[in-house]
């Protein structure tokens, strides 16, 4: 049974609904195999033990749009799951179990999907490595030396490695994109506004947004037909869920009539790995030959998109993370003096990118620099939306290489903040601007000997990600992609 | 010490200066750490540095900023607390200002 591990969520529906697959056995095999590999990749935090007790009984075949149902699903630790802790990813939260779900998990569970655990990431999602957790790093299951991407590390392990169908991440700055690619699956961040962000851990909370690790393409709307909800608690939530995301994406395509819009920066071979650029390039003549019309444009202010964006999260991470202090949630301290008691558990709870983002935070909201940092990052946000607004005028999407580089060795980039913050070159853009963006598998590139996975990322122009996805699809369609686990899972697997 | 402006210069940060930035940021680092924060803190501060050439297009940021420039003040207000709380802040209850049950 364990060959069935490295299939789509919807193929495995199908097979459910058809009375061939018995979905206890499935989620009780893929419980077991997360469990066995997991010691050497560290994707889970939390097991949720109670996953054998859960009682199934909805009917097998449901009526309307079809859904991400009754599979086993992971969700990264930033997502409140009531009943089991919730950690983000950081000691200072270690032993906090939230009374309540997240939107995304309420809507998962009330579609009786099995939530196996809770994956690693990089402290309050501030990283791009998945060595920034308070529980040790997570592994790239194609190379155990290098490192998953980040910030959701373990969910995007998690999904290559077979642990689990599908996992959620949240993506604040390529988080779900990023380590998609650096894994070789599909990672896709909604518009601003389609999913609820209600239960996520915030970090920046205009960048904020969850996101779907899948297999293809087709996993993901499935997906998003049952977290893309209407939800009162998230006031920026604009979701109608009306949409069928899972329909939308299999309607055929007139590959003469797409347009396909690159920022001359993103093709650039001073900032782009050469093995990156070239397959981005086969990526785009796979599209041109299919008929698609490919511009290339100039986007100056991607030189100023990086550092607007590093001042922007961290002045809004300084604000959100101000709450943990020690007397509400998670670790306590024995000091008397109540701003002694505070700086104890803070400097005690946090790990160090985040207290350094929180002192970057403290520095450009200080009186005397806001207006010469803080203000001028809200400008090139505000000048960068508008230039996309322009460009989306012209093209239908976006295409750039998903991230700068190959995945890096583990360590590699620890002692250089501005040298990791780069991983994000490619991806921060659309947090900025509120627009949706996939990642998809493009090919892989060897290094030192090794066979590793290259991406590329399709942008869209806000709230048009029926279109996103269906392009994606058709994408897929075009070079026959089918994922592949990494040779030690598949020989694992008995595959 | 009112503001981190006057203790900063060029992209670096004095010793002084930077206590007080973890001072309002709530955190205590040992010697150790403030050593390896400074080195990489700087890094920082040049990267970020880079927004600063940016000419700015548009006018529409800076109008939504006003507004929020001209709130009033805040004031503090004295509160006698209890004696076994002499080491805590007490907030005192609103809901009886708002005629709330």
């Amino acid at each position: 049974m364990r060959e069935l591990l490295t299939r789509c969520g919807h193929e495995l529906l199908a097979e459910i609904e058809s009375g061939e697959l018995n979905h206890d056995e499935l989620q009780q095999t893929q419980f077991e195999f997360a469990r066995e590999v997991d010691a050497q990749l560290n994707a889970f935090i939390t097991w949720d033990e109670q996953i054998e007790a859960q009682e199934w009984r909805l009917p097998l075949i449901e009526e309307g749009p079809r859904r991400f149902h009754r599979l086993p699903y992971a969700a990264k630790d930033i997502y409140t799951t009531a009943g089991l802790q919730s950690t983000a990813g950081s000691r200072i939260l270690e032993g906090y179990v939230p009374p309540y779900d997240a939107s995304c998990i309420a809507e998962l569970r009330g579609a009786k999907n099995h939530l196996m655990g809770k994956t690693n990431l990089d402290e309050f999602a501030m990283g791009s490595s998945g060595e920034m957790s308070g529980y040790g790093p997570t592994r790239n299951p194609w190379d155990l030396e290098r490192v998953p991407g980040g910030s959701s590390s373990g969910s995007a392990v998690a999904v290559a490695s077979c642990q689990c169908v599908m996992a959620l991440g949240t993506d604040t700055g390529g988080s779900v994109r990023q380590p998609a690619s650096f894994c070789g699956i599909v990672g896709y961040r909604p518009t601003y506004g389609l999913v609820s962000r209600y239960g996520l851990i915030a970090y920046a909370s205009s960048c904020d947004q969850a996101g779907i690790f899948a297999r293809d393409t087709l996993d993901v709307a499935l997906t998003m037909n049952t977290i893309s909800r209407p939800c009162e608690m998230d006031s920026m939530c604009q979701a109608t869920g009306e949409t069928d995301f899972f329909a939308e994406a299999q309607r055929d395509i007139h590959w003469g009539k797409v347009r396909i819009g690159v920022p001359k920066p993103f093709i650039d071979a001073s900032r782009i790995d050469a093995p990156v650029l070239a397959n981005f390039r086969k990526s785009l003549d796979v599209m041109s030959d299919a008929g698609a019309q490919i511009v290339e444009f100039d986007l100056p202010l991607v030189d100023y998109c990086l550092p607007a964006y590093y001042i922007i999260v961290a002045a809004e991470c300084s604000s959100n993370l101000a709450r943990y202090d020690g007397v509400r949630y998670g670790r306590s301290s024995a000091e008397a003096e109540l701003q002694a008691r505070y700086r104890d558990v803070r400097s005690a709870g946090f790990g160090a990118e985040v207290k350094r983002r929180i002192l970057l935070g403290t520095y450009v909201l200080s009186a005397g620099y806001y207006d010469a940092y803080y203000d001028r990052a809200r400008h090139v946000r505000r000048d960068l939306r508008d230039s996309l607004e322009e460009m989306f005028g012209k093209v239908d999407v976006l295409a750039t290489p998903t991230s700068p580089t190959l995945p890096f060795k583990l360590g590699e980039r620890l002692d250089d903040p501005v040298k990791m913050y780069m991983s994000d070159l490619c991806t921060v853009f659309v947090n900025m601007t509120g627009t949706g963006g996939i990642s998809l598998p493009n090919g892989f590139a060897e290094i030192d000997g090794t066979m590793l996975p290259t991406s590329i990322q399709l942008v869209c122009a806000p709230f048009r990600d029926s279109l996103l996805l269906r392009i994606a699809h058709q994408y897929e369609q075009l070079t026959g992609w089918r994922y592949q686990p990494p040779e030690w899972i598949s020989k694992q697997l008995g595959v | 010490m009112r503001y981190l402006a006057a203790l900063c210069y060029d992209q670096g940060m004095d010793r002084r200066a930077f206590e007080h930035l973890c001072e309002l940021a709530r955190l205590r680092l040992g010697e150790e750490e403030i050593a390896e924060f400074e080195r990489k803190f700087a890094r920082l501060l040049g990267f970020v540095e880079q927004t600063q050439s940016y000419t700015p297009v548009s006018e529409s940021a800076r109008l939504a900023l006003k507004e929020r420039v001209d709130l009033r003040r805040d004031h503090p207000r004295r509160f006698e607390w209890p004696e076994d709380l002499k080491h805590d802040y007490r907030v005192p209850q609103v809901i009886d200002f708002e005629g709330g049950g």
